[in-house]
């Protein structure tokens, strides 16, 4: 683990996003702070919510972490006035959110902050850029695999994805729904300048978008939910791709599967793989009947955590589970607990 | 008003960088007569504004650096006031105004200039007040130097902190954690106070704080305007006793601009306006409508103390700026086109009735039965000729401009020769039509001397325009008989 800690530590930006809520991700973060102590400076920030101030209020967790002196943090004023921290401002940064205005500051003790970052890419860029500036050698930012979020983890160099035993009492079960988002995280990229340069014009530009070879048509569609008929016509009439600016959801894809057109050799575009909302079986059929989703930006997943205990009392056999997991995924996965890794060379 | 004539284009074009100046924008309303000491002493200022951008650029660089760091710190200042205890934010962004607002005076003063409104104030006892340690940071927080007590107590926290960070045994911690969340509250406390007393502390300098906003706002706005006036080659505009307006090659930024971004030369215009009425006449497309905006637009901006689009503007006061034309909205109000202009007149009449201003009327009557739009124009510029304001009518109509009024008109096509030009092409497309007429039309302004005919280019313009021939054909033989029973201006 710790080749892999150093390989972490010299990135400029980490990623930590959980599988699904309260599968101890938390723990995971405090594990790398922990791990920081004393050796690396850092800076913490979260991907927010869109959305409305309720939505912010209930509809989310908001990670509560014991953090350590000298950590940089970007998060709403909110939050800074809720910190039991002893801290200083460093910057005040014009980015609004129904929290508040996001404030840069350090901690001068250690204690216990609530991260509320911001929610969009651009801000969040911002906001890494300000931390680094700062002296943070590494900006954690914590994120969830939600569709409430515009911002992705791939804006950060390395990303952790965070599961447990709380996916559900049957390891097998949790085994297989955590290899099924790592696989969608991990789609593949497209790689042709001419053909990248298209696509991220296209997801700039509008919501539902097609590729007739190298010609691209910007639909008026203002999401693509609902946008069904709209993506049909456009593939029934020749068009390779579909580019679709934000989360692609079941609903969409079992329509594609339903209806007639040839979908071979076609491919669909998203942003990256967190875009994805899919049952495994959906992504199945979508492959046999041979078409194929792509990514524009890179989610450089670097390691799998696992939480072998659930807050409901059971717990998995760590070793197993590691095992397991590392082998349907061939990623390196740890278990914070119980400092047990498996593939981590 | 101001908007028919093109104000707002000039508004946007100015530089204003701070939220305070952006304020003073808002704020700029024409002076009248009764205020002229201070439109003439903020003209003054914006003279002496100009000279010194050219002697010290550098300077006014590092001023404008500084002011794209100003935040609105107004609702803290208010907050302050109504004697609330302000946050750890509200005191970050007011530690930053002091420190940025001592760096603005200390670029600004040895300049030595006396703009009035500007009187910057000592910042540093805010800053001290704020900066206990005297670091003079960028940053702010509840300092341990404020006070004994939240020293200690953050050392106590900082110890269990420690000793959490190496228990490894749960229930140990828990009683550790339990510990540190009492100093929590502890620290809490203390900090709370500090805030209060460091709010009531910030009191006796509220006003100093407010005298250094309204300075800044007013000097950011003055160094737009001075830098708009050097940018387009704005002059002084000259005040003074008599009543007149006098423009020398006076220009509209906004259609000369437009004018350029079709390759096309604004034509500059040069009039001398008297006490009562004067009349400006001249052919359809001659750039009528076009002149008298020009006119109320650099008077407007004068009276606003600004620099003005001219090479000489020589003007009395006005109390007031008036320009009627049909642009107006008056059938939203379920009058008719006249019927909104006589409204309007009304309002007019009754400021020309009580002081001295500067009235503009686009073609008024246009919109009824000529026979009687020329007697109503005759009267309005025969009555309007007894009073003090100055009153600009443009009119299309023949004969109406009686013996001493001031009289100008557009010289328009009267130096083409239509004969050759129609033999040198059969017919001209509406388009080609347009582009030559405003190549020949020549938008200057000439005295008309008594007895001048007025030109009569409607129907060369038509021909020109590519009206169909049979009509030119018909028009030209009542042209000829209409002629001969009119003869000379009635």
């Amino acid at each position: 683990m710790n080749k892999l800690l150093e390989k972490i530590f010299q990135l400029n930006s980490l990623a930590i996003v959980g599988i699904e809520k309260n599968v101890g991700k938390t723990t995971t973060m405090n594990y790398i702070i922990e791990k920081a102590k004393g050796k690396y400076s850092l800076g913490l920030t979260s991907i927010g919510i869109d959305g409305e101030k309720e939505d912010q209020v209930t509809g989310t967790e908001k990670p509560t972490i014991y953090i350590q002196k000298g950590t940089i943090i970007a998060s709403a004023k909110k939050s800074y006035l809720s910190s039991d921290i002893t801290k200083e401002i460093l910057s005040t940064t014009g980015i609004q959110t129904p929290m508040g205005e996001i404030i840069l500051f350090r901690a001068l003790s250690d204690g216990y902050i609530e991260l509320m970052g911001p929610s969009i890419n651009n801000y969040l860029k911002t906001v890494i850029k300000q931390m680094k500036a700062l002296g943070s050698q590494l900006v954690i930012v914590d994120g969830a695999l939600n569709r409430r979020t515009t911002a992705s983890p791939s804006i950060a160099e390395g990303v952790i994805v965070a599961t447990g035993a709380t996916v559900s009492r049957n390891m097998e079960e949790v085994i297989e729904e955590t290899a099924h988002k790592v696989s969608l995280l991990q789609i593949e990229l497209e790689r042709n300048y001419d053909r990248l340069k298209l696509v991220k014009k296209a997801l700039k530009q509008g919501k539902v978008s097609f590729l007739y070879d190298d010609k691209l048509q910007i639909s008026q569609e203002l999401t693509a939910l609902g946008a069904e008929n709209t993506i049909n016509e456009g593939l029934t009439s020749g068009a390779n791709a579909v580019i679709i600016s934000g989360v692609v959801g079941d609903r969409l894809v079992e329509n594609l599967i339903k209806s007639p057109i040839d979908l071979s050799d076609k491919i669909i575009y998203v942003e990256d793989g967190t875009k994805l909302f899919l049952k495994e079986e959906n992504l199945r059929r979508l492959k046999l009947k041979g078409l194929k989703l792509m990514g524009v930006n890179e989610i450089n997943l670097l390691l799998i955590t696992v939480n072998p205990k659930a807050p409901d009392g059971y717990s998995f056999d760590s070793h197993r589970f590691c095992y397991l997991l590392h082998e349907k995924t061939q990623i390196p996965v740890f278990d914070v607990i119980s400092n047990i890794g498996v593939g981590l060379e | 008003m101001w908007n028919n004539i093109g104000l707002n284009y000039i508004l946007q074009q100015l530089k204003i960088i701070t939220p305070y100046g952006k304020e003073q924008l808002q704020l700029l309303k024409p002076y009248t007569i009764e205020n002229f000491p201070i439109l003439k002493r903020i003209l003054e200022d914006l003279d002496l504004m100009i000279n010194s951008l050219s002697l010290f650029p550098e300077v006014y660089e590092k001023i404008e650096g500084e002011f794209l760091r100003i935040k609105d710190v107004r609702g803290s200042i208010k907050r302050c006031e109504n004697l609330q205890v302000l946050d750890d934010i509200e005191f970050y962004e007011i530690k930053l105004f002091a420190i940025y607002l001592e760096s603005i005076r200390y670029h600004y003063q040895p300049m030595g200039l006396t703009i009035e409104g500007v009187n910057f104030q000592d910042l540093e006892p805010v800053i001290d007040l704020l900066d206990p340690e005297k670091k003079r940071f960028t940053t702010f927080s509840i300092y341990d130097a404020y006070s004994e007590e939240l020293k200690l107590i953050r050392e106590k926290k900082h110890s269990i902190e420690n000793l959490i960070y190496i228990e490894k045994n749960i229930s140990e911690m828990e009683v550790l954690k339990e510990q540190r969340f009492k100093l929590v509250e502890e620290e809490a406390y203390y900090e709370g106070k500090i805030r209060q007393q460091l709010s009531q502390q910030l009191l006796p300098y509220i006003e100093r704080i407010k005298e250094n906003i309204y300075s800044i706002g007013i000097l950011d706005l003055c160094i737009g305007k001075a830098k708009l006036a050097k940018e387009k080659a704005c002059t002084k505009p000259l005040f003074g006793e008599d009543i007149q307006l006098e423009i020398v090659e006076g220009r509209h930024p906004y259609i000369e601009d437009l004018l350029q971004q079709q390759d096309k030369k604004f034509t500059s215009i040069s009039i001398n306006l008297t006490a009562g009425s004067n009349a400006i006449t001249g052919p359809n497309m001659g750039g009528k409508s076009v002149t008298i905006k020009t006119i109320a637009l650099n008077a407007l901006l004068g009276h606003m103390g600004f620099y003005v689009f001219a090479n000489v503007l020589k003007l009395s006061v006005f109390n007031f700026i008036h320009l009627l034309s049909n642009d107006q909205e008056s059938i939203k109000d379920g009058l008719s086109t006249f019927g909104g202009e006589i409204v309007k007149f009304n309002e007019c009449m009754l400021d020309i009735k009580q002081s001295r201003g500067l009235v503009l009327i686009d073609e008024f009557a246009r919109g009824t039965n000529p026979n009687e739009g020329r007697l109503l124009v005759k009267s309005l510029m025969e009555y309007l000729n007894k009073f003090d304001s100055i009153s600009v009518f443009i009119t299309h109509f023949d004969g109406v401009v009686g013996a001493g009024i001031n009289h100008y008109q557009v010289m328009g096509l009267k130096h083409v020769d239509f004969n050759e030009l129609m033999s040198k092409q059969n017919h001209y497309t509406s388009k080609d039509g347009l582009e030559k007429i405003h190549k020949l039309m020549d938008y200057r302004l000439e005295p008309v001397k008594n007895h001048d005919p007025v030109p009569k280019d409607a129907l060369n313009i038509s021909m020109l325009l590519g009206l169909d021939s049979n009509i030119i054909e018909i028009a030209k033989l009542h042209y000829h008989k209409e002629v001969q029973f009119y003869g000379e201006e009635t």
